[in-house]
């Protein structure tokens, strides 16, 4: 039996409905747990006193890629059926601006703002508030930006297939980023608080 | 930093750099996007042509002839020894990799298309003889605008030399770019 169930038709359309509550909840309570829910300490990683969103984020990621990485080299998940998001290379840079802009003013993220929203904490609420307006925003809109957001289009492609090397050679490189990124986070906070 | 945190990061390190070194050894031949057209032209019976993309860019598109297989049917399902078969992918890295597969299963004749489906679309269904060609490029052109003809292609000649691809994978990936989008 090979992963990903939602493509490999192990847990249906029902299943597939079933499990995205239960892991969105799970993350939700692991950010919470990990006082993401929280603006002070969101926006502390804008002022170099708190890189805590950084590690937790990068080093979720780091896992995230070893598992898949290992899991389809031994057979239980098949990479080729995980979904990839294509690559509009123009827009997404926008999109990204955008986000750390919305991100620095409202104090929280997408997740953490539902997170803290769920929390009952009044600036989640209007930050999930504002996502909604920014959404629909987006649809109405969406004729007159539809150029722009189809420019640059890539396919999906990874960052291994990009640089034109093997992706163990991509995972090693990765790695090494984050370990190297967590030792200077680290130095920094310590400088600094 | 916590003892914890140095055994995590240690067992990251451990793992990816096997990651690298997990990558297939030896060497698998490639066949080129034209080569395979002309097998396929001349019903070759003992040509296997297997998709190892997923169900959904099958379903889209692909070589004529082809059939789609995930990593676990190659593992499982007979094909006859032999056979000659022939993988391709988005990727050379996933064919490569469902080659080796294969070839831990006993089957020796295994080979990769070079440049995967993105090099089919660009060398036998679109392509294009630059306006200032040498005579080598010609007769090359000559080969696959008939092959292209073959599968329902549009072969494209006296371009401006600017306008040919810079590489098969970068013309096709602009070509499918846009084809496919799913939200998430």
């Amino acid at each position: 039996m090979t992963a990903p169930f939602s493509e490999t038709g192990v847990l249906g359309s029902t299943g597939v409905l079933a499990s995205a509550p239960l892991i969105g909840f799970a993350f939700g309570w692991c950010l919470e747990r990990g006082g993401l829910g929280s603006a002070r300490k969101l926006t502390g990683q804008f002022y170099l006193t708190d890189l805590t969103v950084f590690k937790v984020m990068f080093s979720a990621l780091v896992t995230a890629m070893l598992g898949a990485f290992w899991l389809d080299r031994l057979g239980v998940l098949d990479l080729g059926l995980v979904y990839l998001p294509e690559t509009y290379v123009v827009p997404q840079a926008i999109g990204g601006v955008l986000f750390g802009v919305g991100f620095l003013v409202g104090g929280l993220c997408p997740g953490t703002a539902c997170v803290a929203a769920a929390a009952g904490r009044l600036d989640g609420l209007a930050v999930a508030g504002g996502m909604l307006l920014g959404i629909a925003a987006f649809n109405a809109l969406f004729d007159w930006i539809r150029p722009l957001v189809e420019s640059t289009a890539l396919g999906a492609v990874t960052l291994t297939q990009l640089a034109g090397v093997p992706h163990g050679a991509g995972v090693l490189a990765i790695t090494v980023a984050a370990l190297a990124g967590f030792a200077l986070a680290s130095r920094i906070e310590r400088a600094r608080g | 930093m916590t003892r914890l945190h140095r055994a995590l990061a240690l067992l990251a390190a451990a793992l990816a750099v096997a990651a690298w070194h997990s990558e297939p050894q030896g060497r698998v031949d490639n066949i080129s996007p034209l080569d395979l057209a002309d097998r396929i032209v001349r019903q070759d019976v003992a040509l296997r042509v297997v998709d190892v993309r997923p169900r959904p860019s099958f379903d889209q598109f692909h070589v004529p002839g082809a059939t789609q297989m995930t990593l676990d049917d190659l593992r499982r399902q007979a094909i006859p020894l032999s056979a000659q078969i022939v993988l391709y992918a988005d990727d050379d890295d996933r064919a490569m990799r469902s080659a080796q597969l294969l070839r831990t299963r006993g089957y020796v004749n295994v080979v990769v298309l070079r440049e995967g489906i993105s090099a089919w679309i660009s060398r036998v269904l679109e392509p294009r003889l630059a306006r200032d060609a040498t005579a080598l490029e010609r007769a090359e052109f000559d080969r696959a605008a008939q092959l292209s003809r073959f599968f329902g292609g549009l072969p494209q000649s006296d371009v401006a030399r600017s306008e040919l691809p810079g590489g098969a994978r970068e013309f096709a990936r602009q070509a499918i770019a846009g084809m496919r989008r799913r939200g998430c």
